[in-house]
């Protein structure tokens, strides 16, 4: 293989693992949908509780997570059966992404409604499975700062363990805010800026 | 480059890509050993408990954790001397060791701060299992370590119902049927792998 061959492969190697990356480039949409059905989710109870309003946050719990669920899965299935290639790393967030939200949902539902754990568990809780499933995603990102929103969950987790009042609901919404619908905004942007990059 | 060539590049580059995919190389001791701690832990409970021997069990878990995470670390130093290390296994490494963390968070200021009941504890870890084993089966495309998870969540569901003692049994049996055998099953398979390639 003479050098211009092998500097022909390198190129095609590079634009093969370039096009890979992109189609792991998320689009943040999916971080900020959840970061603000979720963040909707905490002021109703806040609302309910605090300011005593006539709001069923049990019924708005699950209208949100059941809409939640139903427009992930399907426009999930719509992007997956248009894409002809399922990149190995794009495969692997899915199934981080899925098996936390098993997790929160079962979570959230079966173990209040055992009575296994009370409400002011189930922030702490979801916060603490949210900062392990940030730590894999930063590493399949390979990104840093996706790392570090999962200290920002687990040490956030731990400080909601000790604010057993109404509070705790206003601290996890600004923390959806903060470490979910911001940090999917920069996804979004990355995105964007990606797609006219490899546009060009 | 002509198409013939650029299909072999192509095949020769999907090959090494699904080997190194394939080459994990796990041991499967990690699962032996958390599990036998906690069989012990869950086992040393009910038995204290049915016989009539209160104090704080916590305790029993202050030292049996710190052993599991030092056991842990040594282990990962030990292969990464051996193997070298791959994509799949530093996903591996970072989805236990996340699950860890979040289970140890759990299982320590939870119910130091008074917010989780210590019998809730088994059933999310259960739940945190599933997800991890959801995870693990996708990443080196093994099925059936991948529906291990049902089985956790379903046995933590069930664990979220079942308040009595006879919960920790439950575990210890969940851990043994969920975590052992697929750790030996694991370890044998590993210890297979290094007879061929040696």
């Amino acid at each position: 293989m003479d050098e211009k061959m092998a500097n022909d492969e390198l190129v095609f190697i590079k634009k093969v693992i370039e096009d890979s990356k992109r189609s792991v480039a998320e689009n943040g949409f999916g971080y900020i949908f959840w970061g603000i059905l979720v963040f909707i989710g905490l002021l109703s109870v806040y609302v309910e509780i605090a300011l005593k309003a006539p709001v069923n946050s049990n019924l708005t719990w699950i209208i949100l997570i059941t809409f939640g669920w139903v427009y992930s899965i399907a426009t999930n299935w719509k992007r997956y059966s248009k894409k002809h290639v399922k990149t190995f790393a794009g495969q692997i967030l899915m199934s981080v992404w899925l098996g936390a939200g098993i997790a929160m949902t079962i979570i959230g539902f079966v173990a209040t409604l055992s009575g296994a754990i009370r409400g002011f568990a189930v922030s702490p809780l979801i916060s603490t499975v949210l900062g392990a499933t940030y730590f894999v995603s930063g590493m399949v990102y390979n990104s840093k700062w996706v790392k570090m929103l999962a200290a920002g969950w687990w040490l956030g987790g731990i400080g909601m363990f000790f604010v057993q009042n109404i509070n705790q609901m206003l601290i996890m919404a600004f923390m959806m805010l903060a470490l979910q619908v911001i940090p999917g905004f920069i996804f979004y942007h990355n995105s964007k800026k990606e797609t006219k990059h490899s546009d060009e | 480059m002509n198409e013939k060539t650029a299909l072999e590049e192509l095949q020769f580059i999907k090959k090494i890509i699904e080997e190194t995919k394939k080459a994990v190389i796990y041991n499967g001791k990690d699962y032996i050993f958390w599990s036998i701690l906690v069989m012990i832990g869950m086992m040393s409970t009910y038995i204290f408990h049915m016989s009539g021997l209160y104090f704080n069990y916590f305790w029993i878990w202050v030292v049996l954790i710190p052993i599991g995470w030092i056991f842990s670390i040594y282990n990962r130093i030990k292969l990464r001397e051996k193997h070298p290390s791959t994509y799949s296994g530093k996903l591996i490494g970072a989805v236990w060791a996340a699950a860890g963390i979040g289970m140890t968070i759990i299982g320590f200021i939870g119910p130091m701060s008074g917010t989780i009941k210590p019998m809730a504890i088994s059933p999310i870890a259960c739940i945190i299992m599933g997800s991890a084993y959801f995870v693990s089966g996708k990443i080196v495309e093994i099925k059936w370590l991948g529906n291990l998870s049902f089985g956790w969540w379903i046995g933590g569901i069930v664990l979220l119902f079942v308040t009595s003692v006879h919960s920790f049994l439950i575990m210890a049996l969940l851990m043994l049927f969920f975590q052992t055998l697929p750790g030996i099953i694991i370890y044998r398979k590993y210890k297979q792998n290094i007879a061929a390639k040696a």
